[in-house]
C-alpha cells in the first residue's frame, strides 16, 4: 500500500476514534447553543401559530426542545 | 473486498465491522471467525482500520457470550494495531487514544492474552476521564459527549475511573441521552444508552428501554448506531 495511502488511512481512522456528537444538527441544539436557544424559544412564545397549528408544534418543534430542556 | 477509495474504504469497512460483530451478537449460537471478517473486508487498510474504530467492541461477542476467539483472531487485533498505531504521547498524550486502548488490553487481559507490550498500544493507555482536564464537575452537555465518545469502554469487564463517573452522573447521561435523541444524534443517543446499560441493574433508568426501542427503530440503518443497541441490550441483560 502506498504511503499516502497509509497516511490518509490514519488521519481517517483518528477522526472516527475522535468523532463526538454529530454537529450537523440545528444550531440551536448544540452545547453552546443554549442562549440561542432561549431566544428562538422566547420569540417563538410571542408569535402566532400558523394555521391553527399548535404553538409546541411550531418551528420543527423548538418549544418541545425547551421543554424538554426545562423539564431537567 | 471493500474497493472504495480512502478515506471512504475505512468508513465502510466499519460499517461493515460493525453489521458483523452486532450479527454475532443477536445470534450468539453463530460462530464469529473475525481473521475471517477482517480479511473479507480487506487487508489493505480497510479491514484493520475499521478493527482499531470499533476497538475493544470487536472482541464483545467473546467477552459476552461463550465463543472463544482463535489465536488468528487474536492475531487480526494486533495487526491492525500494528498498523494503526496509536498517537506518541509526546509533546501531549491522547486522552481518547489512551482510554481505548485500556479497554482493549483489559478486554484482551479478560480473554488470556497479555496485550501490554504490543507494538502500536498507547504507551499511556489508561482510563483517565472523558475529556482531558475533566473533573467530573463540567456541565452536562459537554461532559456527556465526551462520555459518548468513550463508549467502547462500556463493557461489564471495564471497571475504571470512567464507570465510576457515569455510575455518579446516571442522570446527566439521561439527559444526555434525551438531548441526543431531540437532535435525532442517534448515534451518541446509543452510546449514552449503552452507558445507562451497564448499570441497569443496580441504578435502573426507567427511560432506557422505550429509548432503547426508538433507537432501534430510527437508527437500524447506521451500523455503528445498530451495534451501540444491540450492545447496550445485551450488557443489561441479568447474566451479565
Amino acid at each position: 500500500m502506498a504511503m499516502s495511502t497509509v497516511h490518509t488511512d490514519r488521519i481517517t481512522v483518528d477522526d472516527l476514534v475522535h468523532a463526538g456528537e454529530n454537529t450537523e444538527m440545528p444550531s440551536y441544539a448544540a452545547p453552546q447553543g443554549a442562549a440561542l436557544l432561549a431566544l428562538a424559544a422566547a420569540a417563538l412564545l410571542s408569535a402566532e401559530p400558523d394555521d391553527g397549528e399548535p404553538i409546541e408544534d411550531h418551528d420543527e418543534g423548538v418549544v418541545q426542545n425547551l421543554a424538554c430542556a426545562q423539564a431537567f | 473486498m471493500l474497493t472504495t477509495s480512502p478515506p471512504a474504504r475505512v468508513e465502510a469497512a466499519t460499517r461493515v465491522l460493525a453489521a458483523s460483530v452486532t450479527r454475532a451478537l443477536n445470534s450468539p449460537d453463530h460462530p464469529f471467525p473475525l481473521a475471517r471478517r477482517v480479511a473479507e473486508i480487506g487487508d489493505d487498510g480497510g479491514g484493520p482500520g475499521a478493527v482499531r474504530v470499533v476497538g475493544a467492541d470487536v472482541l464483545a461477542p467473546y467477552l459476552l457470550g461463550d465463543r472463544v476467539p482463535g489465536h488468528d483472531d487474536i492475531e487480526a487485533v494486533r495487526a491492525a494495531v500494528r498498523e494503526f498505531p496509536a498517537p506518541p504521547p509526546a509533546p501531549h498524550p491522547d486522552p481518547v487514544w489512551a482510554a481505548r486502548d485500556w479497554a482493549l488490553v483489559r478486554a484482551l487481559a479478560v480473554l488470556g492474552v497479555d496485550a501490554t507490550e504490543w507494538e502500536g498500544v498507547c504507551a499511556e493507555a489508561g482510563d483517565g476521564s472523558a475529556d482531558p482536564g475533566a473533573t467530573g464537575s463540567e456541565p452536562w452537555p459537554t461532559w456527556a459527549v465526551g462520555m459518548a465518545r468513550l463508549s467502547t469502554l462500556a463493557l461489564p469487564h471495564l471497571e475504571g475511573a470512567t464507570r465510576t463517573q457515569a455510575l455518579a452522573r446516571r442522570t446527566d447521561l439521561a439527559r444526555g441521552m434525551a438531548r441526543a435523541m431531540l437532535r435525532r444524534d442517534h448515534h451518541t443517543a446509543a452510546r449514552l444508552a449503552r452507558w445507562l446499560a451497564l448499570d441497569q441493574r443496580s441504578a435502573p433508568e426507567p427511560l432506557l428501554g422505550s429509548a432503547l426501542d426508538h433507537l432501534a427503530l430510527l437508527g437500524v440503518d447506521e451500523s455503528r448506531t445498530a451495534l451501540e443497541i444491540a450492545l447496550a441490550r445485551r450488557i443489561a441483560q441479568p447474566e451479565h
